[in-house]
């Protein structure tokens, strides 16, 4: 059985500029989904998508709840809140608004800190945390969240050596426990490691496994003048970074 | 009690006073945590001064001023909403546009002959001049208001962190729009906002915690308060603005203790560390 299963996915902002057009792909437990494309090319909007929190949208999708870890700038540093306190956040779907925070979400809390390494961190604000460890602990929500499907937007974007480490190793044990994880990014070379690679230009350009949908031409095709050959015929993306 | 303290509030007019601004605070605080929050200050000063021909026309007609304060700032939300329907504005040009329109309309129909004294409460308030019946409905705001944010609590911290108001924001505009028309009685529709917004900035300068924050920032405005209505008897000056400059002195002193605070923070974990060399 599915946990994600996107069927003629369309939609935007503003009516009549559609940001994706005609994405369908299914997505099932144990499975890591790399979503590439160039700036601008549709990958938050089809998270968006996925969540139904576009205001343009056609076509269908069918997904179990969903966590979504949007990208790190999107966050706020100067709101008086500590780690534990974000990491409590993904208790809060469940939590009627007349009930306080059962004993077990704060152990939850606690224990998703401890999954990122950032335990003694816990009180700590979130504003004085460093970017790598900031995206651990909104990560460490998704977990409290408890949901089979991540959507994670860019997370190794303007993250240090030791989080992403932390945090590529942290995907993969998520995936082993069978989880379904969306992972937009820029790393082709990283994309490789997926078990799937859904390659997004407005347009779905491929979706499949790496060795089958990371071809030249495919890749051509995502990225276009963005694409630089390296030394020795490797492909890399570069990046300007973009704030929308 | 001190003959200072016993002095200012001896009087019925005095305890009414006292009584009117304390539960002013308790709403007024907290909301302007989450109005700083969610980047509202604008918004907030922009309906206090948008309802002012409602203000004045309840004046001109004998009016309760809370009637006129509702009335008003239910044509200041359509004149805003209309105005930002113009996409080529954006919202802060719609809402300036809207707000100083409606400005100018109260300030005109306040300056026809025969302006009735009343006037001056409506701009500048008058906590002296509070009835039982203003205190019970600051009364019935702090309830409301506590009652409100108790239960949005979760909701607004969520939306407030993640920089996506969704349906938050327009929440706390509408508790923002009941505070300023229960407040402006007391404190006028020109200084109402220093009371919704200082003592938020003064909490948040001194905590990094949210919950605190929300306690602190009502325990600032009934400190501003408080400390308003003791130097407007004392001094002889008028009450409304004397609360207004004691929350914004309030804010400037926690602010300024946050940065020396910091100040002492980063010299001693600079202590021992590299030093700099310049060429000359």
């Amino acid at each position: 059985m599915s946990h994600l299963d996107v069927h003629r996915l369309s939609g935007g902002y503003v009516a009549g500029t559609p940001a994706i057009e005609d994405v369908s792909f299914t997505a099932g437990p144990r499975e890591i989904v790399g979503v590439l494309g160039p700036n601008g090319g549709g990958k938050s909007t089809l998270l968006h998508g996925i969540l139904g929190e576009l205001p343009v949208r056609s076509g269908q999708v069918t997904a179990v709840p969903a966590a979504h870890v949007r990208q790190l700038d999107r966050t706020r540093l100067d709101f008086p809140v500590t780690a534990l306190d974000v990491a409590l956040m993904g208790a809060y779907g469940r939590t009627p608004w007349y009930r306080r925070l059962a004993r077990a979400d704060r152990a939850a809390a606690l224990a998703a800190l401890d999954r990122v390494d950032l335990a003694d961190r816990a009180e700590d604000a979130f504003g004085t945390l460093s970017g790598g460890q900031r995206q651990r602990v909104l990560l460490a929500r998704a977990l409290v969240q408890d949901v089979e499907l991540l959507l994670l937007d860019e997370p190794l974007s303007g993250v240090d050596a030791v989080s992403a480490a932390r945090i590529e190793a942290l995907l993969q044990e998520l995936r082993d426990e069978g989880r379904t994880i969306l992972f937009a990014g820029h790393d082709i070379n990283q994309a490789r490691r997926f078990d799937r690679v859904l390659c997004l230009h407005h347009r779905q350009i491929a979706y499949g496994p790496p060795a089958e949908v990371l071809t030249p031409e495919v890749l051509a095709a995502t990225y276009g003048s963005e694409l630089i050959v390296l030394e020795g015929g490797g492909l890399a993306v570069a990046v300007d970074h973009h704030a929308h | 009690m001190p003959g200072w303290l016993a002095d200012a509030f001896g009087t019925g007019i005095q305890q009414r006073a006292l009584a009117e601004i304390l539960l002013l605070s308790v709403a007024c605080g907290p909301l302007g945590v989450w109005v700083v929050s969610f980047r509202q200050a604008y918004a907030a000063e922009s309906l206090a001064h948008a309802m002012l021909p409602g203000l004045v026309i309840a004046v001109l007609i004998g009016a309760p001023l809370l009637a006129g304060g509702v009335g008003g700032l239910l044509v200041a939300a359509g004149a805003m909403a209309l105005a930002a329907r113009d996409e080529r504005l954006g919202p802060d040009t719609a809402v300036a546009i809207a707000v100083t329109g409606l400005f100018g309309l109260g300030t005109m129909l306040a300056l026809v002959p025969d302006v009735p004294t009343r006037l001056q409460e409506v701009l500048f308030g008058d906590l002296l001049g509070v009835t039982r019946s203003d205190v019970l409905a600051a009364a019935a705001l702090a309830v409301g208001v506590a009652g409100a944010l108790g239960a949005l609590h979760r909701r607004l911290t969520a939306a407030a962190f993640d920089a996506r108001p969704g349906p938050a924001a327009p929440l706390v505009l509408v508790l923002l729009a009941i505070t300023t028309a229960v407040a402006v009685q007391g404190l006028g529709n020109l200084l109402v906002v220093a009371l919704l917004i200082a003592p938020a900035t003064a909490a948040l300068a001194v905590t990094r915690r949210l919950v605190p924050a929300l306690l602190l920032a009502a325990v600032f405005a009934m400190v501003a308060g408080l400390a308003g209505l003791l130097i407007s008897f004392h001094a002889g000056v008028a009450a409304g603005a004397s609360v207004a400059l004691s929350a914004v002195i309030l804010h400037l002193l926690c602010r300024l203790c946050a940065l020396c605070t910091e100040r002492l923070r980063r010299g001693a974990s600079g202590a021992g560390g590299v030093a700099m060399v310049g060429r000359p």
